[in-house]
């Protein structure tokens, strides 16, 4: 059995025990969405015939008419901007609890003695979960924002021929695909390199919670900032935040990979995460990949692969029962 | 005679307490071996020891392989159940053997098909909607599908109830061993599967006090029914432990004069609980 294989058929197996977070998930919330959409347009034309007011749709439609290609551009790909906002931040939650469970879900249900059985070893179990959250679930996320994109496209066009006008000069022409596509993508890995270390804390915090990992992960940090946070209070430190401010800065970028981030560690302890969507997205790419090459996110490397090691370590000669 | 596991002074410590001391012992081809012993004796660790999950002083050799150092190697050659009844509850039966196929060199699908065949497993079916039993089918289908060496048993009927139990060990007897194999077992229900041992291996407190071919055994060991009228004299040949059963006595002896005894009842080879019994009392007296 060659390394790929394995590898494969662990990440397969990823996708069979979490079908529903990783596919259904990003697939149901675009089907509510699409049905908002429709059953909002289908409510405000009945609306229309029945208060008789007239042409509402179609002079919304009229205004976007006149917009220039340029604006026209702006609208579609701030759709797209908007719409992977959604996306990302489910995604940044799916993940969290994905990988809170992955080492720990086969040790409750007590198949893990089962897994071991096999001619696989821990690094590679560890490493498939891994992979998994970094880059394949990211890359269903991007082709689900990218299918939900191209329906709402559709569908637009199908109102727009009903209205006598144009699809291809008002959407298709204007927006592009491919730049929504390159968008999506970067903020999809961008997200999870800022995530890195989070992810490296929760893989760690499942393999070596006897109980409860949530618990684990989330009061062990809080309380080390709180302890930290009252030991400076004790020398009249009361504005002394850098505890909660680094990891909250990381999280911030994994939430919102689209926010330019600005953080400046004066007296005061500023720290602001500006988004606005009238950015063009070649501007939202440059910006996270400048961000993103950054010694933060070497730090938040080197943080997640000692705990990754250590994670791996537990799995392999603690979680044996 | 190919030894496949061998063991040197092989110990074990959690803290003060001596999980296993010393062990020494060697497992040949084609052995099916009872390891049997009470709670806490160390049969668990061992097994651990012997699966690479666990770290321990002394020597430990699998078919030439260091178990602790090279676990996943060592996983192609040895097959192990810890509880025949838990797979995971979210997993398909097409899925489970993808997985063991894409993931075990020396599994058969073919031959796990045939044996899901004989049973009524749908392919979709989850473990989910399982019974135990079930679970127990799609579980020994799988591992006696693999073509490995070593099969390693810990507890495996534990919670069955008694058909799934006996059904377990005729299927492994009849359909798997084929005296190429070793097989190791431990349980508590000793009765069940002294039938098919070869070997047996007793553990208390971390030692090994018997290791035994079940034929010498038989030839070492025996039972004699004496009435009551000749108790003091079947007495006086010193039995290792003596009840009583329906007005009669039943003695165990050890290296005692066959000949004499048959006089004095009938003779019989003793189950394997009643021989634990009787040899952990011999060593607390010892």
């Amino acid at each position: 059995m060659s390394l790929i294989n394995t590898l494969k058929a662990l990440i397969k197996r990823e996708f069979w025990e979490h079908r529903g977070a990783f596919v259904k998930t990003p697939i149901i919330i675009s089907i509510v969405m699409l049905v908002l959409i429709i059953g909002g347009y289908l409510t405000s034309l009945f609306l229309v015939e029945k208060m008789g007011s007239g042409e509402f749709t179609k002079q919304g439609l009229q205004e976007l008419s006149k917009f220039s290609q340029d604006k026209l551009a702006m609208f579609w790909s701030g759709q797209i901007v908007s719409t992977s906002l959604i996306f990302i931040f489910v995604l940044f939650i799916v993940m969290f609890f994905y990988i809170l469970g992955s080492l720990y879900n086969d040790r409750k249900d007590q198949s893990i003695l089962f897994w071991k059985s096999l001619p696989v070893s821990d690094m590679q179990t560890v490493a498939s979960k891994l992979l998994t959250a970094t880059l394949v679930v990211p890359m269903v996320y991007t082709i689900v924002v990218m299918l939900f994109s191209i329906a709402i496209m559709i569908f637009i066009s199908i109102v727009l021929l009903v209205h006598g006008f144009s699809p291809i000069d008002l959407v298709w022409s204007p927006s592009s695909l491919l730049q929504g596509f390159l968008l999506v993508l970067t903020g999809v890995y961008t997200q999870m390199l800022w995530a890195l270390p989070i992810y490296g804390w929760l893989i760690f915090s499942s393999s070596f919670s006897k109980k409860r990992p949530f618990l684990f992960a989330v009061f062990v940090p809080s309380g080390i900032a709180l302890g930290w946070y009252w030991v400076n209070m004790l020398s009249f430190k009361f504005t002394d935040f850098t505890m909660f401010k680094k990891p909250l800065y990381y999280l911030g970028h994994s939430v919102l990979p689209f926010a330019s981030g600005v953080v400046s560690d004066g007296e005061q302890g500023h720290f602001s995460f500006d988004f606005d969507d009238n950015t063009l997205p070649s501007e939202l790419i440059s910006r996270m990949l400048s961000q993103v090459i950054s010694l933060e996110v070497l730090y938040g490397m080197v943080f997640a692969s000692i705990f990754i090691a250590i994670a791996i370590w537990i799995r392999r000669y603690r979680n044996t029962t | 005679m190919t030894e496949m596991i061998i063991a040197n002074n092989l110990s074990k410590s959690y803290g003060d307490f001596k999980a296993l001391d010393n062990v020494n012992l060697k497992i040949g081809k084609g052995k099916i071996v009872g390891l049997i012993g009470p709670n806490g004796a160390g049969k668990t660790t061992l097994l651990k020891a012997m699966l690479g999950l666990t770290a321990y002083d002394g020597d430990l050799s699998i078919m030439g392989i260091n178990p602790f150092k090279e676990r996943a190697k060592l996983m192609e050659d040895i097959c192990f159940i810890a509880d025949v009844a838990v797979l995971p509850n979210w997993i398909k039966v097409n899925e489970v053997l993808d997985f063991v196929e894409q993931t075990h060199p020396k599994f058969s699908r073919k031959k796990a098909e045939s044996f899901l065949k004989k049973t009524k497993l749908g392919v979709k079916q989850k473990v989910k909607s399982m019974s135990k039993g079930m679970i127990v089918q799609l579980h020994l289908s799988l591992v006696m599908s693999i073509e490995a060496n070593i099969l390693v048993l810990d507890e495996p009927t534990l919670g069955l109830d008694i058909i799934y139990r006996k059904e377990f060990y005729d299927n492994l007897l009849n359909d798997y061993f084929d005296h190429e194999r070793t097989i190791i077992i431990t349980t508590h229900q000793v009765e069940e599967v002294e039938h098919i041992l070869t070997d047996l291996l007793f553990i208390k407190e971390g030692k090994i006090v018997l290791d035994s071919s079940m034929d010498n055994l038989a030839a070492e060991y025996f039972e004699v029914m004496v009435s009551s009228e000749n108790y003091e004299d079947a007495m006086s040949f010193n039995p290792l432990q003596s009840r009583k059963v329906f007005g009669k006595h039943v003695m165990l002896f050890k290296h005692a004069n066959r000949g004499e005894l048959e006089a004095l009842g009938e003779v019989q080879r003793p189950g394997v609980a009643d021989l634990f019994v009787a040899m952990l009392k011999d060593e607390e007296v010892a």
